[in-house]
């Protein structure tokens, strides 16, 4: 009761203090009254004492008095608090309605597990104590808000309109929807309601920060004028959320002005090993059933201690093709074992990759998965990865010369058919009239001496670079360097990395012979790069088209010493992959990012009649890896995170609006799935759209909230059915474990002056903190006040010797 | 070791209700404490001889019998009555006070009875005035044996009432007393002392001897009150609310300087001099009294 007392209005202040005023003057009055009479004889000499003492003694009794007010001044102070860290939070406690909002980190970082419990569990028990501190006052408000359901693509799907709701109505209307509890009035069923909330509550696989559930409810608070508002905010506070918590400085400052008051409570104990698979991608390009896949894994060790014999198991899901009668949630793939992969030890704070191969028998969208042992946080223990496998890879040759080079090539690139490569050869009429839809079924084409393109077939052929698709040039002697200068180069605007200017005959060497191609550390120069005395030193090049000698070309890039980038080749980067004996003025191989894909051009021919590279041993597997290095922009994996939406365009003509989604095993073995329909796209009539990711009003979350394997399966007009299939994986940055100091957790925020606790500090009743540095000088004073008080007093003769 | 004189303190003489047995307990229990000649002193009739006993002054051994008989004897004489001392006691408002067994009027009563019969024992003459403002009770210079009880008639009064003025008394002392004799002065001398002292110069003017017996109660020498008090004037209607601790020193200061200045012009006046408080035992007194006596006959 005395908190609330003290938190009330000034005027219950003004009373207390003047009380503690009027109350030792009433004292003093009434000992003067209860005075005893001595009848006197010697009056005489007390007399003149007291004409002597008289104004020393009236200024004595004057400071006793002001002393003794003094005391019970400072006293009542005290009782107060006055000046504790807690006083803000004691006064918002008092007077009108505290609207108590507590922020909930559940990103899966909150699921560390350790002896006692996870950070999670200990924030359930912290939401328990909070509502212990609102259920011993009245007037009180409850809100639990997770970090989940504040994001803003939240915001969006949850707000009735398409923009994000910005009234006060909207507001308080979207933290109906969003929040567990939402200004919960604390009264005698509290206690059950709070409990049934947190038995509900679980962790996510997100990885969210503090920044939109703080908006969120830094735009009630500004709208609820009428409430005191104290925030709560439960994490787990590690280094990569708040390491540099300036970002949410302005937010929280915008809350302190309110008058609000923030806590922030560590519910981590301390850092656990955590170990993560950061990454699970297919490494080749080539992904043909029946022939290897090489994949890599990733793992970091996200501790501050090394991580070693770690076990990485690899299995396999091989999913049989849809046919018009497969009922989507009664499909079984075929578990598949791969061998485990093994990292001998990981550094701290380090990551280590692994390479394997993946067979799959029979094409198909196939899931490959990695799962590490069991560590503190398991979200990230686990990575998926979905790979398409067709029957073959189909490339393209364009070739005009009667299949003089293709012929090659063809033969290089499959050689007894067992590279999954499916070559085609087309004269450059195909191109001109082919579509892009027909084109992209091909992974790379190659062009080999071809004389010139027609203008479509050029746009063709760009508009499938530009998607991704590779293209591969070889020149030769019907090619027209000017054609190829004015419609392929185009001043470097063209998809040709080069320009072109005259026939050069490589001068024979007699003596001091070196090789004849001269490659830059490239991947597709692997087989050979290191090696002495290699095969490829026997090719001879007898003739080149070369560039325009003032063609400046960043020759820093094909120079060995700076190998070229594994990445893919960005639009507008040209780099010289390989030379004529090391002559920089001879690029025997070029190449250049266009769009999403990638464009090798070579200056020499494909067949042997300018070189007789293609009756080398290094040609077919540098080949091999050219149409792998090419076809990378078509296959450029991605991660998918846990959380984000999943589009789905398909044609109108050839789809119907039935899909089917499949989401991922909860555990039991069984897939939910759920029917919808394709809508027609407002910004083409003839395709069909939609998106998986809505919010899910009852339960509170998103769709793709969970990590794991997603299936959308279509029905197409001809009642067949196809599939898509994605993993989504955690975002594993949530995986780091480092703990954030104090100090950097709260010397960003000053301004908003919040107060940082671990949950076994946290006190439900703020006024029994220990003192602060004022409370402490208010005793240092009462005490020196009380010292004085008893030596006037001594020396007034209120004491009895 | 007993106190053989613990039944002399005021405590135990407030338990005898009559003045004149206080006074006869009070000499006969301090006699008992002396040698055993105390009432044979000088004086021209001889009396008897003695045997010398330890004690004895020797200025009264018979040489000549000690020369014919070689054992001491010594002479007795019968005292000499011509010594005339007359009670001068003070029974204002202030000689009310008593903060502990006996007021100070009680016990100057019981000092100046007790002088009395001891005065009388020695068959000197004695006499008495009491006053305040005024001359209450005149008693003449006898040696009579009824004197005491006349005396003690005129110290028995209800209550001690009005203010002194010693300046005055005194005069009027020298007047009734003309003849030369010793005046014993029992007062607590509250007043004008520059008065009370010209008084008592006048009365050693006319040839007196003057002993003061100072009565002072131990509160007024200490002042020991503390807390919050009334202080209320006993001969005027002066009143002070204070803190006596925060007076006290003051107050110590003024009584001290009112001591100093009294014994001061009694010491220039050739003024005996003594100040009792109401808590010392009475024979003190009358030894001090002897021991005058004493001092005087020999300086004769």
């Amino acid at each position: 009761m005395i908190d609330n007392l003290f938190t009330s209005s000034p005027a219950v202040w003004g009373s207390l203090i003047a009380g503690m005023v009027l109350l030792p003057v009433l004292i003093h009055l009434i000992n003067l009254m209860r005075h005893k009479t001595v009848k006197w004889a010697a009056m005489e000499f007390l007399l003149k004492s007291h004409k002597k003492n008289r104004n020393w003694v009236w200024l004595k009794q004057l400071f006793l008095l002001l002393s003794r007010i003094a005391a019970l001044v400072l006293a009542l102070l005290m009782l107060a608090q006055i000046g504790c860290d807690e006083d803000r939070i004691s006064k918002l406690l008092g007077g009108r309605t505290t609207h108590h909002y507590v922020l909930l980190d559940d990103s899966f970082s909150m699921s560390d597990r350790g002896s006692g419990g996870s950070a999670f569990d200990r924030a359930r028990a912290t939401l328990s104590l909070i509502g212990s501190r609102a259920r011993n006052r009245q007037g009180q408000l409850f809100s639990v808000l997770r970090y989940s359901m504040a994001r803003s693509d939240i915001h969006q799907s949850a707000a009735t309109g398409d923009v994000e709701a910005t009234s006060s109505e909207n507001n308080a209307e979207l933290m109906g929807l969003l929040a567990d509890l939402n200004g919960e009035v604390v009264d005698n069923l509290f206690d059950q309601r709070i409990e049934g909330v947190k038995a509900q509550l679980e962790v996510s696989n997100l990885s969210i920060g503090l920044r939109g559930t703080l908006q969120t409810i830094s735009q009630l608070i500004k709208q609820r004028e009428d409430e005191n508002a104290i925030v709560y905010v439960l994490s787990d506070f590690r280094e990569k959320d708040w390491g540099n918590s300036a970002e949410i400085e302005p937010i929280m400052s915008e809350i302190h002005a309110t008058g609000a008051a923030i806590e922030l409570i560590n519910c981590a104990t301390t850092q656990r090993p955590n170990l993560a698979i950061t990454r699970l991608l297919p490494v080749g390009n080539v992904r043909v059933a029946g022939t290897p896949l090489m994949m890599e894994v990733t793992v970091k060790n996200c501790a501050d201690t090394a991580a070693d014999k770690v076990q990485i198991t690899i299995g396999s899901l091989a999913f049989p093709q849809p046919t018009s009668e497969t009922v989507p949630a009664e499909v079984q793939p075929d578990l598949g074992e791969i061998p485990t992969v093994f990292i001998e030890s990981i550094a701290p704070g380090q990551s280590e990759t692994r390479s394997f191969p993946v067979f799959f028998n029979v094409p198909g969208e196939h899931v490959v998965f990695a799962t590490l042992p069991e560590d503190s946080i398991a979200t990230d223990n686990e990575r998926w990865s979905c790979v398409e496998f067709t029957n073959s890879a189909r490339v393209l040759m364009i070739d005009d010369s009667q299949q003089l080079h293709s012929s090659f090539l063809s033969l290089a690139m499959n050689p007894g058919g067992m590279t999954g490569i499916a070559p085609e050869f087309r004269t450059a009429d195909f191109l001109r009239d082919a579509s892009l839809e027909v084109l992209s079924s091909y992974d790379v084409i190659f062009l080999l001496d071809v004389e010139s393109l027609e203008e479509s077939a050029i746009a063709n052929i760009e508009s499938f670079a530009s998607a991704g698709g590779g293209v591969a040039f070889f020149v030769g002697p019907r090619t027209n360097i000017a054609a190829y200068n004015d419609s392929l180069y185009r001043n470097g605007e063209g998809i040709f990395p080069l320009p072109l200017e005259k026939q050069f005959v490589v001068p024979e060497l007699v003596e001091d012979r070196v090789p004849d191609i001269a490659p830059v550390d490239h991947p597709i120069f692997a087989p050979v790069l290191g090696l002495k005395n290699s095969l490829l030193d026997l090719v001879q090049v007898r003739r080149v088209i070369r560039p325009p000698v003032e063609w400046g070309f960043d020759f820093a890039k094909a120079n060995p010493e700076s190998p070229a980038s594994n990445e893919q080749a960005s639009a507008g980067r040209r780099s010289v992959l390989a030379t004529v004996r090391g002559d920089k003025d001879l690029p025997l191989v070029v190449e250049a990012g266009f769009g999403e894909g990638r464009v090798i051009a070579f200056t020499t021919t494909a067949g042997p009649i300018w070189n007789n590279w293609s009756r080398n041993a290094t040609f077919p597997p540098i080949l091999l890896l050219l149409e792998d290095y090419l076809a990378a922009g078509k296959f450029f994996a991605r991660d998918r995170l846990v959380g984000t939406p999943i589009d789905v365009e398909v044609p109108s003509d050839i789809y119907t609006p039935n899909m089917t989604t499949l989401m991922p095993d909860g555990g039991d073995g069984t897939r939910l799935a759920s029917k919808s329909k394709l809508e027609v796209s407002r910004q083409s009539s003839d395709q069909l759209v939609s998106s998986v990711g809505k919010l899910i009003p009852s339960e509170l979350r998103r769709e793709t909230d969970f990590a794991g394997i997603y299936d959308i399966w279509l029905r197409l007009t001809d009642s067949s059915q196809a599939v898509r299939r994605y993993a989504l994986n955690p975002d594993t940055s949530e995986s780091l474990m480092q703990l954030a100091s104090s100090e950097k957790v709260l010397a960003p925020l000053e301004s908003a002056q919040p107060t940082l606790v671990s949950w076994e500090n946290f006190n439900p009743e703020p006024n029994q903190k220990p003192v602060s540095s004022l409370s402490r000088l208010l005793l240092i004073l009462l005490i020196g006040v009380l010292i004085v008080e008893q030596l006037l007093a001594y020396s007034t003769s209120y004491h009895q010797r | 070791m007993p106190d053989s004189k613990r039944f002399l303190h005021p405590e135990a003489i407030k338990r005898i209700a009559r003045l004149d047995l206080r006074a006869q307990h009070i000499v006969e229990g301090f006699l008992s404490g002396m040698h055993r000649s105390p009432y044979f002193g000088q004086s021209v009739e001889f009396l008897q001889h003695r045997e010398y006993a330890p004690g004895d002054d020797l200025r009264h051994v018979d040489w000549k019998v000690w020369a014919r008989q070689d054992r001491l004897y010594i002479k007795q004489f019968e005292e000499d009555t011509n010594m005339r001392v007359n009670l001068l006691v003070d029974v204002s408002s202030s000689m009310g006070y008593g903060g502990g067994h006996l007021t100070k009027y009680e016990y100057a009563a019981t000092i100046a009875a007790s002088l009395a019969f001891l005065i009388l024992k020695h068959q000197d003459a004695v006499g008495c005035l009491t006053f305040d403002d005024k001359v209450r009770a005149k008693i003449q210079t006898l040696s009579k044996r009824t004197q005491l009880n006349s005396i003690i008639e005129s110290l028995d009064i209800n209550q001690p009432r009005d203010k002194t003025d010693l300046g005055n008394i005194f005069v009027q002392a020298a007047q009734t007393y003309p003849r030369r004799g010793m005046m014993i002065v029992i007062s607590d001398l509250f007043g004008d002392v520059a008065a009370t002292m010209k008084g008592l110069r006048l009365l050693r003017q006319r040839g007196h001897d003057v002993l003061v017996f100072h009565v002072m109660d131990d509160d007024e020498l200490e002042f020991p009150f503390t807390g919050p008090t009334k202080f209320e004037d006993m001969e005027s209607e002066t009143r002070l609310n204070c803190n006596p601790k925060a007076l006290r020193e003051g107050y110590l200061e003024a009584l001290n300087e009112f001591l100093e200045q009294v014994r001061h012009q009694c010491a220039l006046n050739a003024i005996d001099y003594a100040l009792v408080k109401t808590s010392d035992p009475l024979d003190a007194v009358l030894a001090e009294f002897l021991s005058r006596r004493m001092a005087r006959n020999r300086s004769r």
